[in-house]
């Protein structure tokens, strides 16, 4: 059986491909293009799938979109009813575009796949999974339980923007749903905005600012009153209701939110882009993170009541706020927590086409799996040799090259423990937003320093925001209250009370921003102000490479852990290929760049040249 | 090409146009209480419940249509 999924269209496309059920691909469109989020239809993330897979399109035995598009044009149509007078404009500017793309919506789609090779379009079969099956299929059928609830929450699909599953044997049940316009994502997304922030890219920035609230403060509780009195009703199962006078999401146009009502609301101005951060925004921040924690308690609360399983799998974009899925394990509800690594819009490629693998064409699921299907996330392309050597020659280059992982990994360790911040380039390309030690920026957590260096001189970004470690699976509760594996960087725990520091008496009132320059820890690095920390764990099954870079630090230094951040600077894509890879590294601060086992250096005057010819070429574009 | 494609738009659009006159806008106005618009009415429903029901087992008819 060979499948192929496909998400986008909206952000995030993606593709991903299955043989008889295991996955051979998956890789985000915007990693080829090097658009962020890019939602054009994914055609280079396709042409890769196939050639990983070695199919032809025609080999196929059925294409899976992640949503069904009619569905979900009859929710444009309803939000227009409603709001008439006001989405007439809207509706105007919008419609046709819409029209045509529902009327030709299959002819578009065929003729986008025949750019890349000619097929008989009559023996393609085409399904269409609901949205949000295509994210519970993407983390229930990976995971290694033979049952489980299924939380998914996001935006919005068709309707959905959140249901309540239970996955059984290759069966799959939907329990209940929210529709929209009600919808925890777009709630989280409206305060993204009025934070200055962009939608759809600032939600992780909103998650790292929320920290510096002052947690009891009478502020934050002010704001988590209005929140819960004016913009949403949380009821007891978990299902909300946000009040519409206040966003403006239904009718497309003008962002989330009714600016002046928020305004209004909580007596302070939206916050312009790129503007100074005060308290307050942190305090909001906070504010919508307790609130969007409370929903995904109670969610997953009734997905507990509604079928009893010890087992809970995650999916969605809110399935990244890796600080609410940190609080979900810490209350014990589930024994067995699962997230899908891409829970965004990119990881439905792969639900879909597991879905029809499973629901559509019936497949038999694996009884007794002993680790998940996602092979460490590790599904994206992978470049060798051929395609370093082109980049050392064509760019004049003199690396050092290691024909032995322990010598490479002896070396690096060595940089790294001297300061130095490394791009570490491995392998395949990861799958989901997170970088896994194969598209990586690698640093030493102990250092304090590393995390403002990183930060300003490397990605280019917002001081205040956090670095997550990678650590060594068997020494993660050396460091961390944490007592499961995390290979996916999708849980956030506190670090163990032994390494923190004393913080001074005046801590907590302290300006925000001062809170980073005090020491709080031996881990400083990766420690946020709330002593709390993101966590990879690494094992040398899923990542040998990696296991050895860190166990190798860990003899250096006595610490068994490193920072790692995504390979990319802001507002662009993780690197792709190795010359992605060198650009970034020329672009930036960057002290050396591994790729494979070649290991980059460069000066000063190097980056000052690069950044030279970087210059005239924006000038010139 | 794409001048057939400007042409198609601009039909459709005078086409929306009165659709929006005739039908929405009507439907705006008279049909306050119809289903799909419940969604949108900020009500409180204490002790009550914002979810829907599916109880829906995914079977292959329900990939197949759009």
């Amino acid at each position: 059986m060979k499948i192929l999924g496909i998400s986008g269209l909206y952000h995030d496309s993606a593709a991903a491909i299955l043989h008889n059920g295991e996955i051979i691909a998956a890789a985000q469109e915007e990693r080829f293009t090097r658009i962020k989020h890019d939602s054009n239809f994914p055609v280079n993330a396709i042409d890769y799938c196939l050639k990983e897979s070695g199919f032809k399109i025609e080999d196929l035995d059925a294409i899976a979109y992640y949503e069904k598009p009619n569905l979900r044009f009859t929710r444009f149509f309803d939000a227009y009813i409603h709001y008439a007078p006001e989405g007439f404009i809207p509706w105007l500017k919008h419609m046709p575009t819409w029209l045509i793309d529902k009327f030709f919506f299959k002819k578009r789609f065929l003729s986008s796949l025949k750019k890349l090779q000619n097929f008989d379009e009559n023996k393609i079969k085409i399904l269409y999974p609901e949205h949000h099956l295509s994210h519970a299929a993407s983390t229930y059928y990976p995971s290694t339980f033979k049952e489980s609830a299924i939380l998914t929450i996001d935006g919005v699909g068709e309707w959905a923007s959140a249901s309540i599953c239970y996955g059984k044997g290759n069966k799959i049940k939907i329990i209940k749903e929210l529709r929209f316009p009600h919808s925890l994502g777009f709630l989280y997304s409206s305060f993204t905005q009025f934070l200055g922030f962009r939608i759809n890219n600032g939600e992780y920035k909103v998650m790292g600012l929320a920290p510096y609230g002052i947690l009891d403060s009478d502020r934050v509780k002010k704001y988590v009153d209005l929140i819960r009195k004016e913009l949403v009703d949380v009821a007891e199962d978990g299902s909300i209701f946000l009040n519409q006078d206040y966003f403006q999401y239904a009718v497309a146009g003008g962002g989330m939110i009714k600016v002046e009502k928020w305004e209004k609301l909580f007596d302070e101005p939206m916050r312009a882009q790129d503007t100074k951060l005060e308290q307050l925004h942190c305090d909001l921040a906070l504010a919508v993170q307790l609130v969007t924690e409370e929903v995904v308690m109670k969610m997953a609360a009734e997905a507990k009541k509604l079928t009893g399983s010890d087992n809970l799998c995650l999916s969605g974009g809110v399935a990244l706020n890796c600080v609410a899925n940190g609080k979900l394990l810490k209350t014990k509800m589930f024994k067995n927590l699962y997230i899908q690594p891409a829970s965004g819009d990119a990881g439905c490629s792969l639900g879909a086409a597991l879905a029809a693998h499973y629901i559509y064409f019936d497949q038999p699921r694996e009884d007794n799996k002993v680790k998940d299907s996602m092979k460490g996330a590790y599904l994206g392309p992978e470049y060798g040799e051929k395609e370093i050597k082109e980049l050392i020659k064509a760019e004049g280059l003199t690396p050092q090259q290691f024909t032995d992982d322990v010598e490479l990994s002896n070396h690096v360790a060595g940089l790294i423990k001297n300061g130095n911040v490394i791009g570490w380039y491995q392998g395949r390309m990861e799958f989901g937003p997170r970088a896994l030690g194969n598209r990586s920026i690698l640093g030493d957590a102990t250092n304090l320093e590393m995390q403002r260096k990183i930060n300003l001189k490397i990605k280019f970004r917002e001081g205040f925001r956090p670095f997550a470690p990678s650590v060594l699976e068997e020494e993660c509760d050396e460091y961390f209250n944490m007592d499961v594996k995390s290979p996916y960087m999708l849980l956030v725990t506190d670090i163990q009370k032994s390494h923190m520091k004393d913080l001074p008496a005046d801590y907590d009132d302290m300006q925000w921003r001062a809170k980073l320059d005090v020491v709080r820890s031996d881990i400083q690095s990766i420690t946020h102000v709330n002593f709390s920390a993101r966590i990879q764990t690494v094992t040398e099954e899923t990542n040998r490479r990696y296991h050895m870079l860190i166990e190798a630090f860990k003899r250096k230094t006595g610490y068994g852990l490193l920072v790692n951040t995504s390979f990319n600077i802001r507002g662009e894509p993780i690197v792709c290929t190795p010359a992605d890879a060198y650009r970034c590294f020329m672009k930036t601060h960057m002290d050396y760049l591994v790729l494979d086992n070649y290991v980059f250096s460069k000066n000063e005057e190097d980056y000052k040249l690069a950044m030279t010819e970087e210059a005239l070429l924006s000038k010139k574009s | 090409m794409s001048f057939i494609k400007t042409l198609i738009k601009f039909i459709i659009s005078i086409g929306l146009f009165f659709l929006y006159l005739f039908y929405i806008l009507p439907s705006s106005l008279f049909k306050k209480s119809h289903r799909s618009r419940q969604n949108f009415i900020f009500e409180k429903r204490p002790g009550g419940s914002y979810f829907f029901e599916r109880n829906l087992s995914y079977s292959k008819r329900d990939l197949e249509g759009m």
